[in-house]
C-alpha cells in the first residue's frame, strides 16, 4: 500500500495520542484504582439506618483523625440530610479546615439525586441501593455550594447546602 | 489498463499537495492535546 509522507505522519500522531489515552486510563485503573463512586456497594434503599454510616446519630461530619472527616449524608426528594446542629437544627453548612481530607458518602431512600461540591471534585450521582463515595483533599478556601446536578422532581433545585473551606 | 495509464496515475497521487491537510491536522491534534492538559491541570488544582 502505497502511503504519502504526510500521510504517515498524521496516522503517527493519532495512533500515538490513542496509545498515550489507553496507557493513561489503564494507569488511572489498575494502578490508581479509580472507579465509579458507586462501587458495587448495596444497601436497602428503605431500610439505610440499617447501615452504620447512616444512622441518623451519624450524619453529617465526623472527624475521625487528625485532618481527616467522613461526611454521611442521606439524599431525598428534596433534601440533603446533614445532622443536626447542637440546637436540633438542620445542619446547612459543611464547615472543615484548608487542606483537610475529606471522604463524602451518600446514599438516597427514594430517587436518583445527584451530589455536586460547585468549584471542587466532588461530583457523584447517588442512586437507590446504592452507596456513593469520593475522597478529596479541600486544598482551597472558601464556601462552595452543594448542588443537585441530577432532576430529581418539582424540588430539585431546593436541594443545596455549603462545603466552607477555612 | 496499460503501464503508461498506472503510472500517471502514481505520478498524480503523489503530486497531490497536502501540505494544508497536514497543517490542519496538526493544529486539531495540538487543539486536542492542550484541552486534554488544561482539563487535567484544573482536576488537580481543585
Amino acid at each position: 500500500m502505497h502511503l504519502h509522507k504526510y500521510e504517515k505522519i498524521w496516522l503517527v500522531f493519532g495512533l500515538g495520542s490513542l496509545a498515550l489515552f489507553l496507557v493513561v486510563i489503564g494507569f488511572a485503573a489498575f494502578w490508581k484504582g479509580t472507579h465509579p463512586q458507586s462501587h458495587i456497594e448495596t444497601i436497602d434503599p428503605q431500610n439505610i439506618e440499617a447501615n452504620e454510616s447512616f444512622k441518623p446519630e451519624n450524619l453529617g461530619l465526623t472527624e475521625v483523625a487528625d485532618g481527616k472527616y467522613v461526611v454521611n449524608i442521606v439524599a431525598s426528594a428534596f433534601n440533603y440530610d446533614l445532622g443536626k446542629e447542637e440546637d436540633g437544627s438542620p445542619t446547612k453548612t459543611i464547615r472543615v479546615p484548608k487542606g483537610s481530607t475529606v471522604l463524602f458518602q451518600i446514599t438516597t431512600r427514594d430517587v436518583v439525586h445527584g451530589f455536586q461540591v460547585a468549584g471542587t471534585n466532588v461530583n457523584m450521582m447517588v442512586e437507590p441501593g446504592h452507596i456513593s463515595r469520593y475522597e478529596t483533599v479541600m486544598k482551597n478556601d472558601g464556601d462552595f455550594t452543594i448542588v443537585c446536578n441530577e432532576y430529581c422532581g418539582i424540588g430539585h433545585h431546593l436541594m443545596f447546602g455549603t462545603v466552607e473551606v477555612y | 489498463m496499460s503501464k503508461k495509464n498506472i503510472s500517471a496515475a502514481k505520478q498524480t497521487k503523489e503530486d497531490v499537495n497536502l501540505k494544508g491537510t497536514l497543517i490542519m491536522v496538526m493544529i486539531l491534534g495540538v487543539v486536542i492535546l492542550v484541552f486534554w492538559f488544561g482539563i487535567y491541570g484544573l482536576f488537580l488544582s481543585r
